[in-house]
């Protein structure tokens, strides 16, 4: 299962370096903070408590989870200022 | 089918990877802290493909490849060391209320002393876009 996570984080760091796309950016952006989230609240040595852990987690997931909505943010205030917004649907 | 492109086949190809890692949380125990992350991943999802729809092209442009050996290599050393230190993944169910005392006994003052900050931010920044707006 440690082996699935890391995979999954190599595919989220490949795309998020290798691609030029903002939507696939905030996925793979996503999908890291998620993966790390799962390794900081399940991945623990014999005799740890949990509690502690999950405590730590809930903290990265929430200010991973602001860094985002700034992203966000920041990318509609340039949505909203832009004025090419392409509603014709070719899309090319 | 024709209207579907490249780009957002890596969007819900890297959401569905996204759920799959979540429901090993929730399958794992921690349920709300699943949830909440669900919900982030569904309001990423639809903006993202929001902005791809208006902004981006369909053809996913990759550029740098050689980045994803060092990327690789990077993970590698990431499962070697956590075989190497046996660490493994416990099924443990959350317990909100400890850690909700865990969280305010720790990080009470460091959210009140932030909380201040983003207030002054927000008040300043409130005041120059509203002189700007005057002048």
């Amino acid at each position: 299962m440690i082996l699935a996570l890391v995979i999954a984080m190599a595919v989220a760091l490949i795309f998020f370096f290798c691609s030029r796309h903002f939507s696939i950016h905030l996925m793979s952006l996503k999908l890291l903070l998620d993966i790390l989230v799962v390794f900081l609240a399940g991945v623990r040595g014999p005799g740890q408590l949990g509690v502690n852990f999950y405590a730590s987690a809930w903290l990265l997931s929430s200010l991973g989870s602001m860094a985002l909505f700034a992203l966000i943010g920041t990318a509609a205030k340039r949505f909203a200022q832009s004025r090419d917004l392409n509603l014709e649907g070719t899309n090319e | 089918m024709g209207n579907l492109k490249p780009s957002f086949f890596a969007v819900v190809g890297l959401l569905l990877a996204d759920i799959g890692v979540l429901s090993l949380l929730i399958a794992s125990g921690g349920m709300s802290l699943g949830v909440f992350l669900l919900m982030g991943s569904a309001i990423v999802f639809s903006s993202g493909t929001t902005w791809l729809i208006s902004k981006e092209d369909g053809r996913v442009h990759f550029q740098g490849a050689w980045k994803a050996v060092f990327v690789l290599l990077f993970c590698s050393g990431i499962f070697l060391v956590l075989q190497k230190s046996g660490l493994q993944l416990q099924i443990a169910p959350e317990n909100l209320s400890e850690v909700g005392n865990i969280l305010a006994s720790r990080y009470l003052v460091g959210g009140w002393i932030l909380s201040v900050v983003m207030l002054m931010v927000f008040v300043a920044v409130g005041t120059v876009a509203m002189r700007k707006e005057k002048s």
